[in-house]
């Protein structure tokens, strides 16, 4: 009950957060120099018959797209579609009126997947590998572990894309297997999410540095629970040290990691840009940066609601998570 | 108390030492002491004189690499000391129980109080997954726990202090030790759950034929728990017995001190000479009775026990004496 109280408590929060970024970015988007349209003659340049035609567009857009219309009624506009899943169309194509909805329904398990996935294998490799230098502390073991965690941690994601693109590259055509170009065999179809394979380099690529820091906290953040007096009565049960890690000590060890791995999900939604370019991958990403170069705005408001409503939701996830794994804390704790 | 059989644990000539960069660090310097068989041993000390390190050492209980220990602990017959890690903690919960100062910290916060209960006697093959639930309740209920179907599925933070200690009880005796190690089992509680909670042991004593190490640094409930006592100090036996014994003739001046220290609080009484620190400083490098004010003369061993005439078993560490008399004198 208090639970559930909690839970309605905070996504009513995250509704009205959401609605004021989405307020905001349109606020901004008003500010921002330059337009749509101005970013048009930009790049592909325009004669005076070209300049009239855009003007003209210009004016078309003001009544198909509300733009005269005060700010509160555009955002609330927004939202009553937004409600029925329905982004409206984008000033690239402005007679396809689901447009944005189809783009995003499509490209977003895409993104959101692998940035789990690269979580996943942060959390599934990091985390026997922080024990392990924990349980061999002050060896040649840690210390390897704990240099190359650092070196993990500073490698940017689209560095070790280029990386890894070049290993199993050279793998694959070292061990011939088929004649066509490797990167063809890597490379996503064009459309749609294809096989779970294409999916293990980008996962790889983003969720080394996170690994890489999971396995520093686990490392400190157990041997910080092992100086406690319940690890000291897991031993005098007679257990052995690796149970005594694995049972007593790993649990309580995993708050701190959540709290710095909560947000990370976050950055790695967001900050998959450059991966998703590397890998081919028709992800979120490019799409909302293309949509800023271009300055079309309906895709900008909705990349950002977009994203802040799922930082909003994962760390709504995290403190749900805190409270598995902790049972003394309570959801007044968490505010 | 007749002792016909031999004592559960007898440590001889127990020293323990951690050398680092720093120097080497005496923290039990001789040691010698007997649990009789079903009988209470009290070990009484302030902090830093050794008394628990002389007891967890030989248990496995301290991991570290800069630790030595020599001299040999009997249990049953066989010297721990001798024994390699997984040796130890076969013995450790199966046949000999530990209860700790801190119960709240001593339970693991996430797990819940029947799986703590019922660990030990799972992980040594006692009982199988489907008694365990049965094993907790009962165990939960030997220890005075009210509603024990109830609370096993509580976490730690729903108990109160007294209700922890016996859960911490009940994890010792879970797989029905010989030995039972109560490392000031008491301090951190009121007088009146303390009351109960020695109460407790005491019934299980005698229910389960258990021997008990009772670790405190207080004299006087040492003096009405245990039937044994070793007072230590520094690192070493000041004086040992039976606690009639240590009661109606304390031998040595710092049990004497103990004794009116309790009775005289707030009178602001000490003796003329304050010991030359506290019992953690005696432990680098000086060596003598570390009762004795610094500057006396350096010694090779801490003890020089010497039976109480006309008392068999009562034993006073006469090193103090020692240096008076022959002041100056190296031994």
């Amino acid at each position: 009950m208090e639970l559930l109280k909690f839970v309605v408590k905070r996504l009513l929060a995250i509704v009205v957060s959401v609605a004021c970024v989405v307020a905001l970015t349109f606020a901004m988007m008003r500010v921002v120099p330059s337009d749509y349209f101005a970013q048009m003659e930009l790049r592909y340049g325009a004669n005076t018959a070209g300049k009239q035609m855009l003007d003209q567009q210009r004016e078309e857009y003001r009544r198909i797209f509300h733009l005269d219309d005060p700010l509160w009624k555009q955002v609330g506009r927004y939202f009553v579609r937004v409600m029925k899943w329905d982004f409206g169309p984008s000033y690239k194509e402005p007679n396809e009126p689901h447009k944005i909805t189809e783009l995003v329904n499509a490209k977003f398990p895409v993104t959101l997947s692998v940035a789990l996935a690269g979580m996943g294998i942060a959390l599934l490799v990091g985390v026997p590998l922080g024990v392990f230098a924990a349980l061999r502390r002050n060896t040649w073991v840690d210390y390897l572990l704990t240099s190359a965690s650092m070196v993990g941690q500073v490698v940017p994601p689209y560095v070790l894309a280029v990386l890894l693109t070049l290993f199993f590259a050279v793998f694959v055509r070292n061990f011939q297997i088929g004649d066509s170009f490797p990167l063809a065999w890597l490379a996503l179809p064009s459309e749609g999410w294809g096989s779970w394979k294409n999916a293990v380099m980008p996962a790889i690529a983003l969720g080394a540095a996170p690994m890489a820091a999971v396995a520093r906290y686990i490392r400190s953040s157990v041997l910080e629970t092992l100086d406690q007096d319940f690890v000291r009565t897991a031993l005098s049960k007679g257990l052995g040290r690796l149970r005594v890690v694995v049972r007593h000590a790993l649990r309580p060890s995993l708050v701190p990691v959540v709290t710095v791995m909560g947000p990370q999900l976050g950055y790695m939604i967001v900050g998959s840009v450059l991966v998703e370019d590397l890998f081919r991958l028709q992800g979120l990403g490019s799409l909302f940066v293309g949509a800023i170069n271009e300055r079309d705005v309906p895709l900008v408001i909705t990349s950002t609601f977009i994203l802040a409503a799922t930082v909003m939701l994962v760390n709504l996830v995290v403190d749900l998570l805190y409270m598995v794994i902790d049972p003394r804390i309570r959801p007044k704790d968490l505010g | 108390m007749e002792r016909t059989n031999d004592p559960v644990l007898s440590v001889r000539n127990l020293s323990v030492s951690f050398a680092d960069a720093a120097g080497t660090l005496h923290a039990v310097d001789d040691v010698s002491f007997d649990v009789p068989e079903g009988g209470i041993l009290g070990v009484v000390g302030e902090s830093g004189s050794g008394k628990t390190v002389s007891l967890m050492s030989t248990m496995g209980m301290i991991e570290s690499s800069t630790m030595h220990v020599s001299g040999s602990a009997l249990f049953r017959g066989r010297d721990l000391l001798k024994m390699d890690f997984a040796e130890r903690a076969a013995l450790r919960g199966r046949e000999i129980g530990f209860v700790f100062q801190n119960p709240l910290g001593s339970l693991n916060p996430v797990m819940r109080i029947g799986a703590q209960i019922a660990e030990a006697p799972l992980f040594h093959g006692l009982i199988n997954r489907r008694q365990a639930r049965d094993c907790a309740i009962s165990l939960l209920e030997s220890v005075g726990v009210a509603n024990p179907e109830r609370r096993l599925d509580d976490y730690p933070h729903q108990f109160s202090g007294g209700e922890r200690q016996r859960v911490m009880i009940a994890i010792a005796i879970s797989c029905g030790p010989r030995l039972l190690i109560c490392d000031e089992p008491t301090t951190a509680l009121d007088v009146t759950v303390e009351r109960k909670i020695l109460e407790l042991l005491f019934s299980l004593r005698d229910r389960r034929n258990l021997s008990i190490v009772f670790i405190t640094h207080d004299l006087t409930v040492a003096m009405n728990f245990a039937d044994e006592i070793s007072v230590m100090y520094g690192g070493a036996i000041m004086e040992r017995g039976s606690a009639l014994q240590v009661l109606s003739n304390p031998a040595h001046p710092y049990t004497r001190e103990l004794f009116s220290a309790n009775m005289e609080v707030g009178k602001g009484k000490r003796r003329g000479e304050e010991p030359a620190g506290t019992p953690a400083e005696f432990f680098r490098g000086r060596e003598g009775c570390p009762f004795e004010p610094a500057g006396g003369p350096p010694f090779v061993s801490r003890s020089r026990m010497r039976e109480v005439e006309g008392e068999p078993g009562h034993w006073v560490n006469d090193l103090h004496r020692y240096t008076l008399e022959t002041d100056g004198v190296v031994a």
